[in-house]
């Protein structure tokens, strides 16, 4: 007996009147499916909808926002009102919207006036979504609107991009026609945002603009007066994405070359050339839609607008190629990765400061901060290309790993890393390891070129140490108390006085690196050890490291964290030059809680189980026309043998009963089959592939040759249909007790 | 969910399904070399028409797919064999395209581009027969005729000016025909099992695991009666089957001696010979294992050129010589359907190329379907000369839509409840405290107007008090007066009186 709904009527009643959890349980109730009713839609949805709209329309904050979720609520789980409603609701609710948003200033004073502009806006964004993509709502109602809605949400966009951003992204991709009027609008709106406030947002929202931005070139702005004497030549539906797309690129050249003034290109031909190479507009002219970059060398803080610039543009770069067209887009993916070097090359290791920089210390404290910052920024953007184009770079491939090395600090006039340098780029570090992972994913087993990979593992291994941020403090005490005599003494004490736990108790001053480190460190090693052959002194390294701090972490944790499982793992399973392998240490760490894989790897087993049956199966098919009854004993005897006593017995009634009547069991088993085939096969699938394999097949062979009498099959295949039932018939009987001996059989023999 | 099988003959090329009636003759097409084929993303096929310097592209799957050709790519020289190397998932073109020409030339292109990135001459001393890309297009597999088998690494082919094989395998005596490798391997490196067939008339088996043997490691050859052709392997490596002009044979690598014992035909001890008889009825399986014989069951007796297994590995599609393919039944060896060409004639010659592939057929291809038809978008041509590297190098590319979510209320409702109830924390005063929450700026201004407003109460309050007073001492007055005045009178009278 269906129980009868909550009438609507009722739920209408107390919609004024409910707040907290009773409008949650009003929400909760308006998603069934039972309301979705022809039948209600006179009465009791008419009743509702028209108790939403006096909500929606009234003074009151609170009932506003409480009409909002209504409306979402109704609207995503009734099609019925949305097909009959919609119209009324979104205009109820942009109306609203419309007198919200043109007092912007005193909306947003108060908390409740925030909350309610914000519900709106994503209201208004909901029903565009549900209305979209049915085609007469969308002529009859979301047409008509949409204009009106895209230019209150741009207007809005200027001061909440957070919020507007994600309603307009989708309106620019899905109703690109209808947006072509705002474009310019919407257009001065975006590069104000980018030029002026890009660093007071999120890195989500900071997404959101360029790739808003991105998209305002989906739609083909004026193409100007048709040249009639190119008129002839291809053309591409790319063209104004690509203009977009190049004026970007075009904007690197200026900025890598005011680096030029900072650092000694002249030192380095490769450097020139690279340089040289970077993408410039063929007439020397391009579109500039961003502010120029205001840097002095006076004052060294200025610089810091290089990182600034350069960080916007490698954000527009890729979001101009990481979003879906409707149509093709020419990539320059050549001249992304010349661009890319050419801001990873901005390093001190290989090139000089200008000579007239060189005494100045303020600045040259801040050059050294501020070009690994540049190069961070090249860096995301070779990991962004390749999350997106994968193979696509493999030729470009060794440079980038070559470029890659130059991100790593190397001590002055040598080659080793300096690892306090390291220290301080912590977070760029991680970002280099996923890249470099992902690079590796694509490439063999040999490689010319392996320094990168070493230097990068003592640098992952380094940084899974604790850092101490005591140790200069130290090191400068030592040198001053050797320096200075007692005549400092008084001064120093009141200095010290309050810094007594410092020296009594230092560990607490230590910043253990956190779980999530560890993960990262852990994929990065993990993905070395499985894409490479390291040197042994790495490979050594690299596994004391997973021992020790798998220890470290399961006596903490209470287990070994899932990174270090795959750790273990990949060292058992690619020992690269070793020659012992490390399974009794990593199986003993795991063995609490137990391992599929190093269980597999100890106990090792073949699906023997099925293919076995299937041979016997096969055998007897093969041979058994004349000697089948003692085939079969000899089946019953050895599987008898194999699983426990109480099966001795089974076997026969059955022989009897199958001799008997072969065609009863024939026709019970094509039922079984009927009704139990599928979830059978799903649920014997995970445990016993094979198996399943052959009895579906034996199974199919059996329909074939009882629908498709007509085929003429000769009348031996008959026969041979008849012992395939029979071993069959043994086997599906047997087979839920039958399973698992069988693969202790197979585990005993291996 | 189906299975589609292109097949091509000298002359034809069939799309039609394992599981289905429906089939289609593609126009215009045939390739006389094997392997002439190749699947391209989701939907197309790449065929090297025959004497022909063109590749002609069909569309055989999805939307808009239809018989007549879509596009053709011109070439240097016609290609025998071609093969694709798979890009990342958020592409749906491959990267590479991989031809061979009948002198042995290996020709690489970048698909996005159709910059021609390597040729390779003399790849092999003879035509290559076939190229697989392995382990997710890490590596490329070459086999020729010249009785010799290449592994190259991807990233060799696209970035060195004259790549060279990480491993050459040259063990047999003839050319090598066919080969297949393991479906199953590991994600990173070279893994799994690599089978080879030969016009020397034996299969070799090899394990490709560069973590276990310095280079790939011969496990074990089979020695046939004939010649052969083609190879496949069963979908989980339980067995392979092997075909040539006498027919296709079942070698199950796990072999059964008696009822007990099973042989892992497979296992590494170093490379045994063993020789492949059929099935006699009175043999001893046991005493033929030792003398080095296995038995290996007949699937057809047809001269077969090209194999292919079904997903589940029951059934075995067999290409043979007279341009038909049977799809058999492996376990019972009886054929199930024989597929033909439509337009069927004795000349078009043998099956050169057998492409088995899962598609998902799309149920709504209903001329109400809402989603506008895709752009056709045009391979780019491939180029002639070898790409210098420099330059902008434009690449053609679409970067599939994300999946679209749910709006917020569909698609997670016990999160969107969250989110109601902390907005409306906003509107709620919560607990006993009293409190609203002020802009630092109107404080201030909402001090000033609460004074103003004690202020202007307390007046009131005031007035209120004055006014009950004045009414009061009013009503007093009058009361004193009519008391006065009486008492005057009362005077006047008692004076009147006295008087």
């Amino acid at each position: 007996m269906a129980v009868e709904p909550l009438p609507l009527s009722k739920v209408a009643k107390t919609l004024e009147s409910a707040t907290g959890y009773d409008f949650q349980v009003i929400l909760k109730t308006l998603t069934s499916f039972k309301y979705v009713d022809d039948k209600l839609l006179k009465s009791d949805l008419a009743v509702l909808v028209a108790k939403i709209l006096k909500l929606l329309r009234s003074s009151d904050d609170y009932h506003v926002w409480k009409a909002c979720h209504l409306t979402e609520v109704i609207c995503a789980y009734n099609p019925v009102v949305l097909c009959s409603q919609a119209g009324v609701l979104l205009t109820a609710l942009f109306s609203k919207l419309e007198q919200k948003a043109g007092f912007y200033r005193t909306t947003v004073s108060t908390p409740q006036g925030k909350t309610v502009l914000f519900t709106l806006v994503k209201s208004v964004g909901v029903m565009v979504d549900l209305v979209r993509g049915k085609p007469a709502l969308t002529r009859e109602i979301l047409t008509p609107r949409l204009p009106a809605i895209i230019s209150i949400l741009i207007t809005l966009s200027q001061f909440e991009p957070k919020l507007c951003c994600p309603i307009l992204k989708k309106l620019l991709t899905k109703n690109t026609t209808t947006f072509r009027p705002h474009i310019n609008k919407f257009k001065n709106v975006l590069i104000n945002l980018i030029a002026k406030d890009y660093h007071h947002f999120d890195d989500a929202t900071k997404k959101l603009i360029v790739e808003n931005f991105a998209l305002l070139n989906l739609v083909k702005q004026n193409s100007g007066p048709k040249d009639e004497t190119k008129s002839h030549l291809k053309t591409y539906q790319d063209e104004q994405w690509r203009q977009s797309m190049m004026s970007v690129l075009y904007n690197f050249k200026p900025i890598i070359n005011l680096c030029g003034e900072i650092i000694d290109f002249s030192a380095d031909r490769d450097m020139q050339d690279l340089v040289q190479r970077l993408p410039s507009p063929p007439s020397g002219e391009f579109e500039e839609f961003l502010p120029p970059v205001n840097v002095d060398l006076n004052k060294p803080m200025s610089l810091w607008q290089i990182a600034e610039r350069l960080r916007i543009l490698c954000d527009l770069t890729v979001a101009f190629t990481s979003q879906h067209t409707k149509y093709q887009i020419r990539v320059p993916l050549g001249g992304i990765v010349t661009i890319s070097e050419a801001i990873l090359s901005l390093t001190t290791n290989y090139l000089p400061l200008q000579r007239t920089l060189r005494r100045d210390a303020e600045l040259t404290s801040t050059v050294g901060a501020l070009l690994p910052t540049l190069q961070a920024s090249g860096m995301t953007l070779l990991g962004s290309m390749s999350q997106l184009y994968g193979k696509m770079l493999l030729s470009y491939t060794p440079s980038i790993l070559a470029t890659l090395e130059f991100f790593i600090p190397s001590k002055k006039g040598s080659t080793s890393i300096d690892l306090e340098k390291v220290d301080c780029l912590r977070s760029e570090f991680f970002d280099l390891f996923g890249i470099v992972n992902l690079y590796l994913s694509h490439l063999g087993h040999s490689l010319n070129e392996t320094t990168l990979f070493t230097k990068l593992v003592e640098i992952a291994l380094h940084l899974t140490k604790d850092s101490v941020p005591l140790k200069h403090l130290y090191l400068q005490q030592n040198l001053a108390l050797r320096k200075t005599s007692e005549k400092s003494k008084k001064a120093s004490k009141q200095n010290t006085g309050s810094m007594s736990d410092v020296y009594s108790h230092p560990q607490a001053f230590i910043s253990t690196c956190s779980l999530k480190h560890f993960d990262s460190l852990n994929r990065f090693l993990t993905g070395i050890v499985l894409n490479l052959k390291m040197p042994s002194v790495q490979q050594i390294k690299i596994t004391k490291y997973a021992i020790t701090a798998a220890v470290k972490l399961e006596r903490e944790l209470g287990q070994v964290p899932e990174s270090f499982v795959h750790l273990l793992r990949a060292l058992v399973m690619h020992p690269g030059y070793e020659r012992i392998s490390i399974i009794p240490i990593a199986v003993t760490l795991l063995k609490k809680h137990g391992d599929d894989v190093f269980d597999v790897f100890c106990n090792p087993r073949l699906p023997i189980g099925a293919v076995q049956t299937v041979n016997r199966q096969e055998q007897s098919s093969l041979y058994d026309d004349h000697e089948e009854e003692i085939d079969f004993s000899h089946e019953a005897e050895e599987e008898g043998e194999i699983t426990t006593v109480n099966e001795d017995t089974k076997p026969e009634p059955e022989e009897i009963e199958k001799a008997e009547a072969p065609n009863v069991v024939l026709a019970s088993n094509m039922e079984r089959i009927l009704n139990d085939e599928p979830d059978k096969m799903f649920r014997k699938r995970t445990i016993e592939v094979q198996s399943d394999d052959h009895e579906l097949k034996i199974r199919k062979t059996e329909i074939e040759q009882e629908v498709e009498v007509t085929k003429s099959i000769p009348v031996e295949v008959v026969q041979e249909s008849e012992t395939v039932v029979e071993v069959h018939e043994s086997d599906v009987e047997d087979d839920s007790d039958f399973e698992i001996p069988d693969i202790n059989l197979s585990d005993d023999e291996e | 969910m189906e299975e589609q099988l292109c097949f091509t003959t000298g002359s034809t090329c069939t799309v039609a399904f394992l599981n289905a009636a429906k089939q289609t003759d593609l126009k215009q097409c045939g390739t006389e070399f094997r392997n002439g084929s190749v699947r391209v993303g989701p939907s197309h096929l790449f065929v090297a028409q025959r004497r022909k310097a063109l590749i002609n592209i069909y569309k055989i799957s999805g939307t808009g797919s239809r018989e007549s050709v879509e596009q053709r790519l011109a070439l240097p020289e016609p290609v025998s064999c071609l093969e694709v190397v798979k890009n990342v998932e958020s592409q749906e073109w491959p990267y590479l395209l991989l031809a061979s020409t009948p002198t042995g030339k290996l020709y690489v292109w970048e698909l996005g581009s159709g910059q021609l990135l390597t040729a390779k001459s003399l790849a092999h001393y003879q035509p290559i027969t076939k190229i697989q890309s392995i382990v997710n297009g890490k590596y490329v597999i070459t086999s020729g005729l010249d009785s010799r088998l290449m592994i190259w690494q991807t990233m060799d082919l696209v970035t060195q000016e004259d790549p060279k094989p990480v491993y050459t395998l040259h063990d047999h005596t003839l050319g090598i025909t066919d080969f297949c490798v393991s479906n199953a391997h590991a994600t990173t490196h070279l893994s799994g099992k690599l089978f080879t067939v030969s016009h020397d008339m034996t299969l070799r088996c090899y394990d490709l695991n560069i973590e276990v043997w310095p280079q790939p490691h011969l496990l074990a050859t089979f020695t046939f009666s004939g010649p052969l052709e083609c190879v496949t392997l069963d979908s989980a490596d339980r067995a392979c089957y092997v075909g040539g002009p006498q027919g296709t044979h079942q070698v199950n690598f796990y072999y059964p001696l008696g009822s007990t014992k099973i042989v892992n035909l497979l296992s590494a001890e170093g490379n045994r010979i063993m020789s492949c008889v059929e099935s006699q009825a009175q043999e001893n399986v046991r005493e033929l294992y030792t003398m080095g014989q296995i038995v290996c069951p007949k699937i057809t007796g047809a001269s077969s050129t090209k194999l292919a297994c079904s997903m589940d590995g029951s059934q075995l599609v067999v290409g043979d010589s007279l341009g038909k393919c049977t799809v058999m039944d492996i376990f019972s060896k009886q054929p199930l359907k024989e597929l033909h060409s439509i337009v069927s004639n004795e000349s078009c010659g043998e099956v050169t190329s057998l492409v088995l592939d899962l598609i998902d057929q799309d149920p709504s291809e209903s001329l109400l379907a809402t989603g506008k038809s895709q752009i056709e978008h045009k391979f780019p041509n491939l180029q002639k000369n070898v790409f210098t590297r420099e330059g902008l190098h434009d690449v053609y590319c679409q970067i599939t839509a994300d999946r679209e979510e749910a709006v917020a209320p569909l698609d997670d409702f016990q999160s969107y409840l969250n989110q109601v109830a902390s907005e409306e924390n906003a509107f709620m005063q919560l607990g006993s405290v009293v409190s609203t929450v002020k802009v630092v700026g109107q404080m201030e201004h909402q001090e000033e107007a609460n004074m103003e407003a004690k202020v202007s109460s307390e007046s009131e309050e005031l007035t209120t008090m004055k006014e009950t007073v004045g009414q009061l001492t009013g009503a007093y007055k009058d009361l004193r007066e009519m008391y006065e005045k009486l008492f005057r009178e009362h005077e006047t009278l008692l004076s009147n009186k006295e008087n």
